[in-house]
């Protein structure tokens, strides 16, 4: 469903210069499973995920996003993700139902089946309260929903979650693993990552870990445990990261 | 590496960020009012403020001036000052400076005598607006008296009055009787009002155009746009519309605004030479697009520049001052349509529009200016369209 293979990303900074943000990097992610990326602030999850999102392109490598190249096919690969981050803000000024519209009508969809899909999600996500209030005066759960709404609205096959809970209150980043948990059940594949590392535990079936651009070590939760002797991720992680494998290379 | 435009651009797209844009503009009500509530009231203001200035003029011209009369000036002279209904006389101080200063009266005129001649002393004091009207005042009876003593004493040697006239002057006037007091009216609100159109139409595209590049990143909403089934390239020309869009909405409602004052004006003033119809707001409003689509780039650029929307209007009020130049231009006596005053952006489309104020519509000028102002536009566009396409339009000018 996503291959990413060999991908790096230089940024330029006047004073620093060249800054390596991702360094070769290569992984696979199956369909209908849950990936991690596990990494802390300035890893480079956030810039590998906006890569696969088409929000920018690769200094080098490929990303195949369920059959579409990043660089060369972008429209095919947004239509077939829902991207989600702490940094993907609604429009204050609009309802939920005019959010759901507005993003809605760029995926060719008919315009009764976009209203079905409206009401489908409306009243799954009970949304039905505040669906016509506007964004600026919705609670951060109510926005978080129609955050979500938006993500689904064009019932897309690949997930992409860049730190879907960080900042959020406990029952309001319920609601978003209950949704990751639902999507699941659905049969889509979802790639989020997260510096919570209880939160990769309880979801993920397969995790990578990213450290300084590069991936250190990627494989399943049981895999990753058999090969350190550590029995959580953090410890995991730890070990990793003090020099406990010399190769990045997937399990 | 920027990312390559591709395929056809899809107008029902560009269509949803326009109305998008709009329709965030017309719920933020701090925004419409920042936006339009300046271009409605200044034109109120300027009518109601002249009328009021127009009454107290009229108020004090009705005021009586107190002259204070020497003894030692003629009594001719002092009879003439009696008899003015604008002209009060008074005893003469003992400190007249003094009286004048604490604006006890607005002249005080003393008479020496230098063998046969009078020589008359006209104390005032000109920042005091009531003294210099006095001031007028006495200098004209005084100059009236000085006409009666020369026809008296011409009189009494026995000479014409026309042997002081050596050279008559006669003025000829081609222009009909009050013509060129409407030609002169008509010249000078072709170029106050177009000049005030494209001012307010520039500040409506400068408003927006910050909000919709910079607020729009310092709002973290361009990463969730950026993740549609949209290209940058219709972003850009969707937000570019509702920049236009504004900038001609500001630049109609302040014309609106003005119009009453307009055809005020058209009726007290007989023969004025405007033309004011349906015809001529199509005409302004066809011509301020391509200069509207310009200053749209423009400002727009600078907001992808900015990291903050406060940051974006500082460098945005910077290029506005640019921008007022070529306004100015037209302020310039006598300033007109030529090869020269052609290829400069704002200040063709004024001359245009002056002339087009004035009845007059060249369509070979007409056609210059529109092919000269789009393809600056479309520079422009070209511009915005290719640094859209950079991850840089992210993170600011510095990629920070």
């Amino acid at each position: 469903m996503l291959v990413v293979n060999q991908v790096s990303k230089q940024f330029h900074d006047k004073k620093k210069g060249a800054i390596d943000a991702l360094k070769s990097v290569s992984f696979e992610v199956n369909q209908g499973e849950i990936f991690g990326l596990l990494g802390p602030n300035g890893a480079g999850k956030t810039t590998l995920l906006r890569i696969m999102a088409t929000i920018m392109q690769p200094t080098a490598g490929t990303i195949q996003v369920n059959g579409y190249d990043v660089a060369t096919q972008a429209a095919g690969v947004r239509r077939s993700i829902g991207f989600l981050s702490g940094n993907t803000r609604l429009y204050k000024k609009l309802t939920p139902v005019e959010t759901l519209r507005f993003f809605g009508s760029f995926y060719d969809i008919p315009k009764n089946v976009l209203e079905e899909r409206i009401e489908a999600i409306l009243t799954s996500l009970d949304m039905h309260e505040f669906k016509d209030r506007i964004v600026e005066k919705l609670s951060t759960g109510q926005v978080q929903k129609t955050s979500i709404a938006r993500c689904m609205i064009h019932d897309p096959a690949v997930y992409i979650l860049d730190e879907p809970t960080l900042g959020l209150d406990i029952l309001t980043s319920r609601t978003i693993i209950d949704f990751i948990k639902q999507e699941k059940a659905a049969g889509k594949t979802i790639i989020f990552s997260t510096h919570y590392m209880e939160e990769a535990d309880s979801l993920c079936d397969r995790i990578a870990l990213i450290h300084q651009g590069a991936i250190v070590q990627a494989g399943s939760l049981e895999e990753l445990k058999a090969a350190t002797g550590k029995t959580n991720i953090r410890d995991i992680f730890l070990w990793y990261i003090d020099g406990g494998a010399g190769d990045s290379h997937a399990l | 590496m920027p990312f390559k435009p591709s395929g056809p651009i899809s107008f029902p797209k560009i269509k949803q960020i326009f109305n998008k844009e709009m329709r965030s503009l017309f719920r933020d009500k701090k925004a419409l009012l920042t936006m339009f509530l300046p271009v409605l009231i200044y034109p109120v203001i300027m009518v109601f403020f002249s009328g009021f200035m127009m009454l107290v003029q009229s108020g004090l011209e009705q005021q009586v001036s107190r002259v204070a009369v020497a003894p030692s000036v003629s009594a001719g002279l002092v009879d003439r000052l009696i008899e003015d209904d604008r002209i009060e006389v008074v005893p003469h101080p003992r400190e007249p400076e003094t009286a004048l200063l604490e604006k006890n009266l607005e002249v005080v005129v003393e008479a020496r005598q230098e063998g046969a001649e009078e020589v008359l002393l006209l104390h005032y004091h000109s920042p005091t607006g009531a003294s210099e009207r006095g001031m007028n005042r006495v200098r004209r009876q005084v100059n009236a008296y000085r006409e009666d003593l020369v026809a008296a004493g011409l009189a009494d040697a026995a000479l014409a009055e026309n042997i002081l006239t050596v050279v008559t002057i006669e003025d000829v006037e081609l222009s009909e009787a009050g013509e060129s007091g409407s030609r002169i009216m008509a010249t000078v609100l072709g170029m106050v009002v177009p000049f005030l159109i494209m001012l307010y139409a520039i500040i409506g595209t400068y408003t927006l155009s910050a909000d919709v590049s910079a607020g729009e990143k310092e709002r973290e909403t361009l990463e969730t746009l950026f993740s549609l089934p949209v290209t940058r390239t219709e972003i850009v020309v969707g937000k570019l519309m509702a920049c236009v869009a504004v900038g001609m909405i500001s630049g109609l409602i302040n014309l609106l605004a003005i119009f009453p004052l307009l055809y005020g004006i058209a009726y007290q003033v007989p023969d004025l030479t405007i033309s004011l119809s349906p015809v001529l707001l199509v005409f302004l409003a066809l011509m301020l697009v391509p200069v509207m689509i310009l200053t749209s780039t423009l400002f727009t650029g600078l907001g992808l520049l900015a990291h903050t929307y406060q940051e974006a209007q500082s460098y945005g009020s910077v290029l506005l001052i640019v921008l007022m130049l070529p306004c100015y231009l037209l302020l310039i006596p006598d300033i007109e349509l030529t090869l020269l005053t052609l290829f400069i952006p704002i200040t063709n489309t004024l001359l245009v529009m002056r002339e087009a104020f004035l009845g007059s519509y060249a369509p070979g000028w007409i056609a210059g200016t529109l092919a000269i102002n789009l393809g600056a536009a479309s520079l422009g566009i070209a511009v915005v369209n290719r640094w859209f396409q950079s991850d840089r339009v992210m993170f600011g000018g510095d990629g920070k």
